[in-house]
């Protein structure tokens, strides 16, 4: 159950002690070991695109594969993505919250909170047990989440956003920060993108993150990059060779493979029920 | 019945208001009976004294659960029996009040109503097709490329809270529009026209009506579920398809049955005698509501 670690406890993560501000306790639910591992926080928009999501899963996983612990700070979006990513891997994150255990906040994440801590993860925050959710505590929380981490990587972040000042704060405490490149035409892209051409350090897979470490990636390849080779039946292949890493609507599908509509939802059931692609909100369908 | 839910201000309402006309026709029983409800109801029209197409109606969201179901001191009915045998399209769906749109749940299911109030006790009968519209979210732009959407997780959440899981069981078909141009729309000109389709109707409701002789009912929405396992049977293929689907695409368990009576639907339009694969695969795409993606 909960415990307070104070900064002269044994676990009180070492990273943290090092910034200024540091909090002067933490209450921790779980597994407090995990606060003196390796981490690495994956932060970024709440509101994210599939691709954001997609990536800042893919990410954690791998990294928790590498036997680093995920950080993040349990809020939707880009926060949920680094959580469920980590979870898939060998499945040690912390999460930050920004207010009291008494609160699962967003409501839509008490699954991933008791799925975190059943996965033997770590919830922790500075806040007393009945400390409300503020939204003006949670840029306070973003120290913390960058404080005990190696570094940060920034998915997905609009121009004005909270990950571009956990950026900023990560960069003050003298942190690596890395992002992930997007679209020059999404908003939810800005804030990083901006930040690439400021200097911050563009990631294409977790190797560029590790090297930053000295760490040997113990995965086998980037699997981001890495052409998937899939067996699709051919009757598929007008469907599928259309679909790609960009969501494309039904409509232009029909419209591009001049099939008609049931067809194309046929084929679209199949290959959902094969795994290879996904269908995101509005009818569109990008590849697995 | 069914529900489609879009990203912007077009398309839609538009969608449903061309419904009546690929509605199969009226045989004479069904007008006789839609004159009968629409004379109690006093609407009537004086030069037209058999209704002979399909009854459209469409209360504005304002609309009490009075004047959905019907009621009065002497219960007169309401917009679900005057739909009867034809469509009840609900614009704006999260926009009705709640416990307007609860007591539809009884009379979807048996298609009648009873009344009661201290004058008479009166069953009208409610053998309507529900439509629906709705937008994804408050500002109706969450998913649209075009526009970015401005609504808190938590607005979403609570628009289609508005909406309570049984009604959203209840519709057979969900379907997402997206926004579409003016354009677009008319420079399509492969597109079936409404007596094409009409025609596809008419034929696939002749199928049920030779089909169902026996059973006291006229078409597939009506099965019950000992009739689904009499008239919906599916080979080894789709019954496997069907589960791996509902294992890996996390469909309701609720959404079997609707699932088997839209795939028979479409092998009729189809002109095939039995379900097969394709039309199981068809029908799984139409159950938009049920996959929680808009939860990431």
């Amino acid at each position: 159950m909960e415990q307070i670690i104070d900064v002269s406890h044994q676990c009180y993560p070492k990273e943290l002690l090092k910034i200024k501000n540091k909090p002067l306790k933490l209450h921790v639910i779980g597994n407090e070991k995990l606060l003196n591992n390796k981490c690495i926080a994956i932060v970024g928009s709440r509101n994210c695109t599939a691709y954001g999501f997609k990536v800042a899963k893919q990410f954690a996983k791998e990294l928790s594969q590498n036997d680093i612990t995920i950080v993040s700070g349990l809020a939707l979006g880009i926060d949920s993505a680094a959580h469920l990513g980590a979870l898939e891997g060998i499945g040690s994150t912390i999460a930050v919250l920004g207010h009291g255990f008494k609160y699962i906040f967003p409501e839509e994440n008490e699954e991933l909170y008791k799925k975190i801590l059943n996965n033997n993860g770590c919830i922790i925050t500075e806040y007393d047990f009945d400390v409300e959710p503020n939204s003006k505590n949670f840029p306070q929380r973003n120290r913390i989440v960058s404080g005990i981490s190696m570094g940060v990587l920034i998915v997905e972040a609009k121009s004005k956003s909270g990950s571009t000042i956990t950026a900023r704060l990560a960069k003050e405490q003298g942190k690596n920060v890395f992002c992930v490149p997007s679209n020059l035409d999404s908003i939810h892209g800005l804030g990083t993108n901006r930040l690439i051409q400021k200097g911050t350090k563009l990631v294409l897979g977790i190797d560029d993150i590790l090297e930053e470490y000295n760490i040997k990636n113990a995965l086998v390849k980037d699997l981001i990059i890495e052409d998937k080779k899939i067996e699709i039946k051919e009757e598929y292949l007008p469907i599928y060779n259309l679909i790609s890493n960009e969501p494309i609507n039904i409509n232009e599908l029909c419209k591009k493979s001049k099939m008609n509509i049931s067809k194309v939802n046929q084929i679209l059931t199949m290959l959902e029920i094969e795994g290879v692609i996904e269908e995101k909100i509005g009818k569109e369908f990008i590849r697995k | 019945m069914f529900a489609n839910w879009k990203s912007t201000v077009r398309g839609k309402t538009m969608m449903a208001r061309r419904i009546p006309s690929i509605l199969p026709d009226l045989s004479f029983e069904e007008a006789l009976e839609t004159t009968k409800i629409h004379s109690i109801a006093g609407i009537l029209p004086k030069n037209q004294p058999i209704i002979t197409t399909r009854p459209f109606r469409s209360p504005h969201h304002t609309v009490s659960g009075t004047s959905l179901v019907g009621g009065g001191r002497i219960p007169k009915p309401g917009e679900i029996s005057l739909a009867h045998y034809g469509v009840l399209f609900l614009d704006e769906l999260p926009e009705f009040k709640k416990d307007a749109l609860e007591v539809m749940r009884g009379p979807l299911e048996d298609g009648l109503v009873t009344i009661s109030r201290v004058n008479a006790t009166l069953t009208y009968p409610c053998d309507f097709i529900f439509v629906a519209s709705m937008n994804p979210c408050p500002c109706g732009f969450y998913g649209s490329k075009e526009k970015e959407c401005t609504c808190s997780p938590q607005a979403i959440t609570k628009y289609m809270g508005k909406i309570s899981g049984p009604l959203l069981d209840r519709i057979d078909i969900q379907i997402e529009v997206s926004p579409v141009k003016y354009q677009k729309l008319s420079d399509d000109d492969e597109i079936e026209n409404s007596e094409k389709i009409k025609e596809r109707v008419n034929k696939a409701r002749r199928i049920q009506l030779k089909r169902y002789q026996n059973e006291n009912i006229y078409s597939n929405s009506e099965l019950t579920p000992k009739l689904i396992e009499k008239y919906c049977e599916l080979n080894e293929n789709s019954k496997k398809i069907l589960q791996i689907a509902f294992e890996k695409l996390g469909l309701s368990a609720r959404a079997y049955g609707r699932i088997l009576k839209v795939a028979r639907t479409i092998a009729d339009l189809d002109g095939k005698e039995n379900i097969l694969e394709e039309h199981i695969t068809e029908a799984i795409q139409y159950r938009s509501l049920d996959k929680k993606y808009w939860k990431n």
